[in-house]
């Protein structure tokens, strides 16, 4: 473990007494004090056995250097202050930078180093040691560059910092530890879509906004117009662009707004291995890129997510942004009930408002066909995109003729980065 | 150890090189050791550097750890009690450190010079060269040390880049550490003695004094007796529920305050196994974790013995004591009496002779005069009578008392006469001496008085246990025990509460002792297949764990899959269920919409627990199946 890390997330470190030593060994003890020790215990343990050996002399002068060292650490502790400034939202696999600047309130402040504070232990401080910022006068500023790395989605707290100082052998830190805590978002990783094929559904927005501004795929086709750049190729009216010998695009325009429930299945039993949380994570990854997706057209989202709490969000059109989207979705966790029994009843209080639900699911068995069989029933058009490791619990293609092509990710395809669905 | 090119920090090349100096001019075996030193410094000559391979350094120690090894021929030192004191083997030790140390600084190393595995060889190489108590080794390892500090100190900052510092608040830190090192080993050496005395009182309950529980060369009578009764296990007899005197030595001369013959300075001889043995019968076990002088402690009224090894050694004269030889000694020592009746005159009850005779019955002349008048008394009498009335008189006019002020001049006649309280050696040798005046040969013995019982019929003996009797010769009897001490200063009246932790504590011990002793006898294919079996434990656990783990999780996770013969049943069902008009919407399970039912419903509940828990049988379900068809057919 790094010196930046919190010995509270680790499970051998439970006990007052295994951290208290945690921290005096990674914390206290630089890496050259943890290289001395060993020869400090051989040393003390041959000359502890008989004074007719030489060892003591030996071992007295590395003891005084240990003394010193340690006198040194109650003397010359760091006083300052600090200015932190991060981020307050980053990627899986990002790296957070820190920008620290420190001032000096006591005295001479000698071979000085910061470094994050019982930092969780999905997060990593970059460097591992902290940065060193040298030698600092009274009311003298220096400043620290740090960077987090973010390995895993979640919503954290950075306690604060230390500002360490190893003087004068770099065997044993003195510290002043600035509790500040600040929370860290940790967005799920995502890849941008460039299609989502969406069904439409019977039931549309009573009383809904007319004339979406953007293009959509509802089925009036509104004319033809040049090619530009960043249109989709599918959109490209090939007999068109054969008769003008330039490429043409079909334009489309929706007649309301389509509002777009997205559902994502949180449910890892207890006991699951490492593969079905990770799998969890891609479903939370695909939600976040559908999501996005439909942040960029003119859709209403709903997002339904359960675990630990039921998530109920509306966004789109001015109602909220994709990063409130974004933010809920760093922050659901995963079921170990089944979640539909929280959502179902929200999402149908809303489904007469709801023209397409998308299913974000980890497997297709009766529960789940059952769910959005019930939903295709009350009018919803549903698409089904199943993230799952290996073979459903139920073949998913026998539905296809209900819900059309039932979508299944693998582990593989999802960190690939899906670009179609 | 670095990336090729990049020189070793001359800080590190100096406190590798300084360590390697001190192992040189203590050792003066190995002249090896300069071809190191010049092999370091040619790193800064030469850029070029072994390549990063595990294989190749292994092979490169294989041959230069091969070479060390069967050209430097260590002879172990006798007078050297470990072999990690003695210096041919430390000395060879801190040459293999050196090479190691050579290799890997020309090895290369992703991240450039490991400082710490050079701190710590280095280390272990000092440390090798502490081991000289020449005069001139000293000299150079007093001389050498702090100035291995110095570099240790520049080295360990090195660990880390760093700004330039403030150079004069550094050097007077490194000037403390040198000032501290030589002031404390300066101390040390002073007073070596002091600190050796205090480290054998304090921290080695072993090295505790036997003569302050009476146990030591000679039997002194001194102000105090164990003075502070410790509870340390020394004795365990197994086989022996009840309270019983355990000599370890007995002393027939008096002397001003002092019993002897002292220990050292008796004349023993070697008696073969077969011949201590004595009479045969139910064996007491006894388990000695300390012993004084290697002295075996019994009753009086032993009949025969059992020792592990060659025999013991017992005293040439009437005395009975019995110890092992110092070769036999071990920790701790195991051996085997055969409990005697009362009176009964086995091994260690010699028969006297008439020199010995008049031996016992000897009496300092001046002490003779002053008590002339308390002996008087007990001339009367057999000699039962006349002991009987000693050990009242005695107790009737002394009470007990762990420390004894008897002044100046001869201990027992300050006791007896101005009618002192005393301990446990002031009875006895009173008894002894009044006994021998009146025509009784007598003598002073001196051991443990086993009275706790641990369980059923094991009894502990612990050093606060210790006691002082006197033997007296009845004749027509032979020797007999006699304790004059009140009862209430004897170790079954003094000790009576051993605290828990103590007893778990030497549970635990014994527990220890007896793997050991277990262990010592299985030969080396039955240790290897016991390691094997201990190893496939943690293996097997795994395995174990893994399968329930996969199982737990494939139940969890998956649904099992449906078996054609449920899937039949379940077709069956849905057609019955079809017959009679009855369907469930796609979007339905079956529970949701026929669990109500009376007649549906057993079966589906019985359906789900085959389909999604694994319970049930599918001939069960086919019979319901059955049922149902039978039940609307009608």
């Amino acid at each position: 473990m790094s010196p930046a890390k919190d010995p509270g997330s680790h499970p051998w470190l439970r006990g007052e007494i295994s951290r208290w030593v945690w921290r005096m060994y990674a914390q206290r003890l630089t890496k050259a004090g943890r290289w001395l020790v060993l020869p400090t215990v051989v040393l003390s343990t041959y000359s502890g056995s008989s004074l007719q050996l030489q060892g003591y002399v030996a071992f007295a002068y590395v003891a005084g250097l240990w003394w010193v060292a340690i006198v040194a650490m109650v003397v010359s502790r760091p006083r300052v202050k600090i200015a932190v400034a991060h981020a307050d939202r980053v990627s899986v696999g990002e790296t957070a930078v820190v920008d620290v600047e420190v001032t000096l309130v006591g005295r001479r402040g000698r071979d000085l180093v910061v470094i994050a504070h019982r930092l969780p232990e999905e997060l990593d401080l970059v460097p591992e040691d902290g940065v060193g910022i040298g030698d600092l006068k009274r009311g003298e500023k220096g400043k620290a560059r740090l960077g987090i790395l973010c390995k895993r989605r979640g919503a954290y707290v950075i306690k604060g910092f230390r500002v360490e100082s190893d003087w004068p052998f770099g065997i044993w830190r003195s510290r002043q530890v600035i509790a500040r805590e600040r929370a860290l978002l940790v967005y799920p990783k995502f890849t941008r879509l460039a299609r989502l094929g969406l069904p439409a559904g019977r039931t549309y927005q009573p009383g809904g906004v007319a004339m979406a501004s953007n293009l959509g795929e509802s089925a009036e086709f509104i004319g033809n117009r040049e090619y530009r750049e960043g249109d989709n190729i599918r959109d490209i009216d090939w007999r068109a662009t054969a008769r003008m010998c330039r490429p043409i695009v079909r334009e489309y325009r929706e007649e309301y707004f389509m509002r777009v429930a997205v559902i994502l299945d949180t449910h890892v039993p207890r006991g699951a291995g490492d593969l079905q949380r990770d799998m969890f994570e891609c479903a939370v990854s695909v939600g976040a890129g559908v999501s996005d997706y439909m942040a960029r057209q003119d859709y209403l989202v709903d997002l339904f997510a359960a675990g630990p709490n039921l998530y109920h969000l509306t966004a789109g059109r001015s109602l909220a942004y994709l990063d409130q989207i974004l933010d809920i979705l760093a922050c659901v966790g995963k079921s170990e009930a089944e979640p539909f029994g929280v959502i179902e009843p929200e999402l149908l209080e809303n489904l007469s408002r709801i023209t397409t639900v998308i299913c974000v699911l980890l497997d297709w068995d009766e529960a789940r066909r059952a769910f959005v069989h019930r939903l295709a029933r009350e009018g919803a058009a549903v698409k089904v995109i199943i993230v799952r490791e290996g073979k459903c619990t139920l073949d998913p293609s026998g539905d296809s003729d209900v819900f059309g092509r039932i979508v299944v990710l693998e582990k593989s395809e999802c960190e690939r980065g899906v670009e179609e669905l | 150890m670095s990336e090729a090119g990049e020189k070793i920090p001359v800080a590190v090349t100096g406190m590798c090189l300084v360590a390697m100096g001190a192992l040189y001019v203590t050792s003066k075996e190995y002249a090896g050791l300069l071809v190191m030193g010049i092999c370091l410094l040619a790193t800064y000559a030469v850029r070029w550097r072994l390549p990063a391979s595990p294989l190749l350094a292994w092979a490169i120690r294989v041959v230069v750890f091969g070479a060390v090894l069967m050209t430097a021929n260590p002879e172990r030192r006798t007078d050297v009690g470990s072999m990690v004191f003695d210096p041919s083997y430390t000395n060879l030790f801190g040459f293999l450190c050196t090479a190691e140390l050579v290799i890997r600084a020309w090895v290369k190393r992703r991240g450039g010079v490991a400082k710490g595995e050079m701190v710590l060889l280095s280390g272990l190489i000092l440390t090798a060269a502490t081991n000289a108590n020449e005069r001139v080794a000293v000299q150079w390892v007093r001389m050498l040390a702090p100035v291995y500090v110095v570099f240790l100190g520049l080295t360990l900052r090195a660990f880390r880049k760093r700004p330039r510092s403030w150079a004069v608040g550094w050097a007077a830190a490194l000037l403390g550490v040198v000032g501290i090192g030589a002031t404390s080993s300066w101390a040390v050496a002073t007073l070596e003695g002091q600190i050796t005395r205090w480290s054998m009182q304090f921290l080695s309950g072993k090295n505790r004094e036997t003569s302050s529980i009476g146990l030591g060369r000679t039997a002194t009578l001194g102000r105090s007796f164990n003075p502070y009764p410790s509870a340390r296990r020394v004795l365990r007899m197994e086989g022996w529920p009840g309270e019983q005197h355990l000599r370890a030595m007995s002393f027939d001369q008096y002397n001003g305050g002092i019993w002897g013959p002292a220990v050292d300075q008796r004349d023993f001889a070697t008696v073969p196994a077969e011949k201590m043995l004595g009479r045969v019968g139910r064996e007491v076990g006894m388990t000695e974790y300390a012993s004084a002088y290697g002295m075996l402690c019994v009753p009086l009224e032993t009949a025969g013995m059992r020792v592990v090894g060659d025999g013991v050694e017992m005293q040439q004269d009437d005395a009975g004591d019995v110890r092992v030889p110092t070769e036999q000694m071990s920790d701790p020592m195991r051996y085997w009496f055969v409990p005697g009746k009362e009176g009964y005159q086995g091994v260690v009850a010699k028969a006297l002779t008439a020199e010995e005779r008049k031996w016992l019955l000897l009496v300092p002349r001046e002490m003779a005069e002053k008590l002339g008048e308390i002996s008087g008394q007990f001339k009367e009498g057999t000699t039962e009578e006349k002991l009987a009335r000693i050990v009242i008189y005695l107790q009737r006019m002394h009470h007990y008392s762990l420390t004894v002020d008897p002044g100046d001049g001869d201990p027992i006649e300050a006791f007896l006469l101005k009618k002192l309280d005393g301990h446990c050696q002031y009875f006895a040798a009173s008894v002894v001496i009044l006994a021998r005046m009146s025509g009784i040969p007598a003598r002073f013995a001196a051991g443990y008085y086993a009275h706790e019982k641990e369980s059923g019929d094991v009894t502990v003996v612990r050093e606060r246990d210790a006691h002082a009797w006197a033997e007296c010769w009845v004749e027509g009897k032979g020797w007999v025990t006699v304790d004059a001490t009140p009862a209430g200063g004897r170790p079954d009246a003094l000790f009576t509460e051993t605290p828990a932790w103590r007893r778990w504590w030497e549970k635990g011990q014994d527990l220890v002792a007896a793997a050991r002793a277990w262990l010592g006898e299985r030969t080396l294919m039955q240790g290897a297949i016991m390691i094997a079996g201990l190893a496939a434990i943690p293996v097997f656990l795994r395995v174990w764990r893994g399968r329930k783990d996969r199982k737990r999780r494939v139940a969890s996770v998956a649904y099992a899959p449906v078996s054609k013969e449920v899937a039949e049943v379940a077709k069956r069902f849905e057609r019955v269920m079809k017959k009679r008009g009855l369907v469930c919407p796609a979007d339905r399970t079956w529970r949701e919409c026929f669990a109500e039912d009376e007649r549906c419903g057993p079966f589906v509940r019985e359906y789900n627990a085959l389909r999604f828990g694994g319970e049930g049988s599918v001939q069960g379900l086919r019979g319901m199946v059955e049922k149902l068809e039978m039940e609307w057919k009608r």
